[in-house]
């Protein structure tokens, strides 16, 4: 392998902290879902394991790997990273319906005594809902991407480590609240008819496609910083912002219309009628399917 | 004075770009973290690329050398590595600047035989409180614990308030 290449492999810097926090969060995780998985196995499978822990994978990944290293002198590696942090982490962590595995993860003295204060707290509760309205979310979601393209904003990301963080925090928070309406873990509820996610997921995947087409088509260097460090194998400034702009625009269609084909399916599909699930065993304490069929409810992009 | 190897540097960003020059067959950037420079432990990151082409060379030995401006001040001379640095393109050394001013910054290529320099000024300002290290932390867990505190604090107001309806 050409050398350079294998540096570049070799560059990972691993932020002590965020490892922490994420090996914290994989194992709290992990042990709650066992716990659940014993009493509704259908509910918490292995899929929602792997995805919860893809996701918290994939960022690691995009933190620690040579992304991070490489994203100050390239800006289409800057673009991975962010659609990293922005399109893949949060589906994966939301697919993985986390909610309740992390409460029962945690020992039950911080869950009864410190954070059901906190949650049981109204105004927590009615600022919860708030920001989880899919109208709030989107606005959220596109108001940050926005802002943080600006070139003003952009560079002082640059410029400042601190910043950078902050404006990774702000991609990763918003984009969170972006895909709970769309992926709607369990046991949340939708709040809009499953139809209007489709345009929902449009309307995004058009502020996508006007930013990305800002980047590709400027032909004026809109963040200059990455005019003051040294080019790489030769890239001018203006390919390399076209490049990122091109990897914007077509990684985050793909993902935006593959998920808006996958609830066309699932809206165009019959929906099947299922037994009430283990939660009633659960409550019974029998494990024996009760009488009762309901119509599917579970979660329109969820895993089955 | 003469230091040997250094331990890993930080800042794998590199931080800012104090010189880029064309030297020899070389383009050589220097790279200072943290911005600005204070005193205590500074990252000087160094990428050497083939002048024509701009490929990353991976087996020149660089050499760093720091001179105070002022008279009667020995320089500090260390050697960067690849090693020390975790953006592994990068020739990186961490270097105690134990005092402000203006220092000169002199970096030596040498690769097969053929060597050439890159010069920069940098000015180190005093050092800041460990504080601002820590400012975001700090907002962060204040605005924590405070919310927490309002939520106890409304949450006791409003029991004494039941308490003393009929």
């Amino acid at each position: 392998m050409d050398p350079v290449v294998t540096a570049i492999l070799q560059s990972w810097a691993f932020p002590p902290w965020i490892t922490l926090s994420l090996l914290v969060t994989a194992g709290v995780y992990l042990r709650g879902w066992r716990r659940l998985h014993h009493g509704l196995p259908h509910r918490f499978g292995l899929r929602h394991l792997v995805a919860f822990q893809a996701g918290l994978f994939a960022l690691l990944f995009a933190l620690a790997s040579p992304l991070d290293v490489l994203a100050d002198l390239l800006l289409w590696v800057h673009m991975v990273q962010h659609l990293l942090l922005m399109m893949v982490v949060p589906p994966l962590l939301w697919l993985g319906a986390p909610l309740l595995p992390l409460l029962r993860g945690l020992p039950r003295g911080i869950v009864k005594h410190r954070l059901g204060t906190l949650l049981t707290w109204p105004f927590l509760q009615r600022l919860g809902r708030l920001l989880t309205h899919p109208a709030v979310c989107w606005l959220a979601f596109v108001g940050t991407t926005i802002a943080w393209h600006m070139p003003r904003l952009y560079e002082l990301a640059l410029r400042s480590q601190s910043w950078h963080e902050v404006q990774h925090a702000c991609f990763l928070s918003t984009a969170l609240l972006f895909w709970w309406p769309v992926i709607q873990p369990w046991p949340s509820r939708p709040r809009w008819p499953r139809w209007a996610m489709i345009l929902y997921l449009l309307g995004a995947d058009l502020q996508n496609t006007a930013l990305s087409a800002f980047l590709i088509f400027s032909e004026r260097i809109l963040y200059p910083a990455y005019a003051r460090v040294p080019r790489l194998w030769g890239v001018s400034v203006l390919n390399d912002q076209a490049a990122g702009g091109t990897i914007m625009w077509v990684c985050g269609s793909v993902i935006f219309l593959v998920t808006v084909g996958i609830l066309v399916i699932r809206l165009l599909a019959p929906t099947p009628a299922r037994t009430v699930d283990s939660m009633s065993s659960l409550r019974t304490g029998t494990g024996r399917a009760p009488a009762v069929t309901l119509p599917d409810r579970t979660s329109p992009l969820g895993l089955p | 004075m003469c230091a040997g190897e250094s331990p890993v540097a930080w800042g794998h960003h590199g931080g800012e770009v104090c010189s880029m020059e064309s030297a020899g067959p070389f383009l050589i950037t220097i790279f200072t973290d943290p911005t600005p420079l204070r005193t205590g432990p500074v990252d000087i990151s160094v990428l050497v690329q083939e002048g024509n082409s701009g490929q990353p060379l991976l087996d020149a030995i660089v050499t760093v050398r720091l001179q105070e401006q002022k008279p009667g001040k020995s320089p500090i001379l260390v050697r960067a590595t690849r090693q020390s640095s975790a953006n592994k393109l990068l020739y990186s050394t961490l270097v105690d600047l134990s005092t402000p001013g203006w220092w000169g910054l002199q970096v030596n290529v040498e690769q097969q035989a053929v060597s050439a320099q890159a010069v920069c000024t940098v000015m180190v300002t005093p050092a800041r409180s460990w504080i601002f290290s820590f400012w975001l932390y700090l907002t962060l867990f204040s605005v924590i614990f405070g919310a927490a505190g309002l939520r106890y604090r409304f949450g006791q107001h409003r029991k004494s308030l039941l308490l003393r309806q009929p």
